[in-house]
């Protein structure tokens, strides 16, 4: 109780006359009955009256003298938003004022009469009263369950999918720490509704065995962790339900020459050296967690740079992933992807060959020949690129120069 | 929680039961009996009697007879009546087997099974 007073000592009420201040403050607890009415009556004594709930999480109070009062919080036994007018009854005649109702869990009531009978003098039928509430728990529960399974579900079909991409459209779309958040969450969701559902059978076994619950009890550590969890659900919704939907992580790096300068990509000029102007198009970077340096940069030339008119081009995706395997994975992808992929004319339509060197670890290539064009797979232990270049150089011949690149 | 039928009543649903054994009462009539008859020892606080109600209603042991404003009023039915009396014989039992056993330690007899008073000391 010690700590409850420290926090208490931190919320001094204006000075009294003054219009009534209204203060928010995050709930201790979400079902435990002896947590919620302590941390009332400590806020009671502080000088705040509780006077609504605000949203899941949080009370609003209300400023008011600081007094002794006793709170008591009764299940819902059926979906309703106030007790009825015969419980309002029975509870204003020994004292007991309503206060409000918590969503699908508890009404709230309260006394300033120390005389006033307690609201529940029998254990075995306070437990009993708890029924409705302990049945929202448990599908509480299940749903969460059945939203980490359906999730599980869908990650196992895409990328048991045989077509599917999965670490490419990771690469290219999620937002960084995004999937770590969104299981995170889900598990943190999914072990605070175990330990509600546990900690309230524990209540009802004693309950049941006639021991009446116990008050006051410490609730200060319960409520930073609340608080943090709340802020972090927060977080994660703003995180992941919005900003990743519409920022794919990339950054702009082409007018940055300090990042530019770190980016790894094919320079024509290399492949080329009687190109003498380059420029970039366009140049992204990306890191996540099992994708460390991902970059997409888009180069041409105009050759000696008399004539204005570009002579020739290369695109690169550069991946360093965290491990060999997710490389050897991406390097599948990237194959399948752009093995196939066309200027628009069928007999076009042809699959990247592999072409063993002894540079790289895995190299496939395919060649538009017409276009003066040819697309390449290479990788090099965890790192891996594609590129497409239009130029008068053959990739075949600078496997070295991409090993180089990927090391 | 499943539903589970009663089959021992707590104190103060037995004197829920037995405030409406011979007259339909509210809310408050049922405490007021409470504390009367057992001259409060037994206090029936708002929140026990409203589930105790509630609960009652749901096994059908009693039923609401009539509805005044927010007042309700009780009436206890036969399987109440059946309920209340099965808990009547098994506290009889309970206070016939209390009371041979107090005597029987009066008298100085050890019980079968487990002892005497002396060994218990």
């Amino acid at each position: 109780m010690e700590e409850n007073r420290n926090h208490m000592a931190n919320e001094a009420p204006a000075p009294l006359g003054a219009e009534p201040r209204e203060d928010t403050a995050f709930l201790p607890s979400q079902y435990d009955t002896a947590v919620m009415e302590t941390w009332l009556e400590d806020r009671a004594k502080a000088g705040w009256q509780l006077r609504r709930f605000n949203g899941w999480d949080s009370g609003v109070f209300e400023q008011s003298e600081p007094r002794p009062t006793r709170y008591r919080l009764t299940p819902l036994t059926r979906k309703e938003k106030r007790p009825d007018g015969e419980r309002l009854e029975l509870c204003a005649a020994q004292g007991w004022e309503y206060v409000t109702t918590r969503l699908w869990t508890f009404h709230v009531w309260r006394t300033d009469d120390p005389t006033a009978p307690e609201m529940d003098t029998d254990p075995v039928t306070q437990a009993e009263g708890y029924r409705w509430v302990r049945k929202r728990m448990i599908r509480q529960f299940l749903w969460t369950l059945a939203l980490v399974l359906a999730l599980a579900a869908v990650t196992l079909y895409t990328s048991l999918q045989p077509n599917g991409s999965p670490l490419l459209y990771g690469a290219e779309n999620a937002a960084p720490f995004e999937e770590p958040l969104r299981w995170g969450a889900i598990a943190t969701c999914l072990i605070l509704s175990a330990l509600q559902l546990r900690g309230m059978d524990r209540t009802l076994r004693r309950l049941r065995a006639g021991v009446p619950m116990d008050r006051p009890v410490p609730y200060k550590r319960r409520q930073r962790v609340t608080a943090l969890l709340s802020v972090l659900a927060v977080v994660w919704y703003v995180y992941v339900v919005l900003v990743s939907g519409f920022v794919d992580g990339f950054r702009r790096i082409d007018s940055d020459e300090a990042a530019l300068s770190q980016a790894r990509y094919v320079d024509i000029a290399v492949l080329d050296p009687s190109v003498e102007v380059t420029d970039i198009w366009r140049a992204e970077a990306k890191s996540l967690e099992w994708a460390t340096d991902m970059y997409r940069v888009e180069q041409f030339t105009t050759g000696n740079g008399t004539t204005g008119t570009v002579t020739g081009s290369a695109y690169t995706e550069y991946y360093r992933l965290a491990t060999v395997g997710l490389a050897e994975e991406l390097e599948r992808e990237l194959v399948e992807r752009y093995g196939t992929r066309t200027t628009g004319i069928p007999e076009f339509q042809v699959p990247m060959e592999a072409a063993p060197t002894e540079d790289l670890d895995g190299f496939w290539i395919k060649d538009w020949p017409d276009e003066n064009a040819q697309g390449a797979v290479a990788r090099l232990g965890k790192t891996v690129l594609y590129v497409e270049y239009r130029g008068a150089a053959d990739l075949r011949a600078h496997t070295d120069y991409l090993a180089e690149l990927l090391r | 929680m499943a539903k589970e039928p009663l089959r021992t009543l707590t104190e103060p649903m037995f004197y829920v039961l037995l405030s409406l054994l011979r007259q339909e009462r509210c809310g408050t009539e049922i405490m007021q009996y409470t504390d009367d008859t057992t001259a409060g020892r037994v206090t029936l606080g708002p929140g026990t009697l409203y589930t105790i109600l509630a609960k009652f209603q749901e096994e059908r042991l009693i039923e609401e007879t009539a509805v005044e404003g927010r007042k309700r009023t009780y009436r206890i039915t036969e399987r109440g009546r059946a309920l209340y009396r099965t808990e009547l014989g098994r506290l009889r039992l309970c206070v016939a087997d209390g009371e041979r056993e107090g005597q029987l330690a009066l008298e100085g007899q050890s019980v079968p099974g487990i002892g005497s008073g002396e060994e218990e000391r």
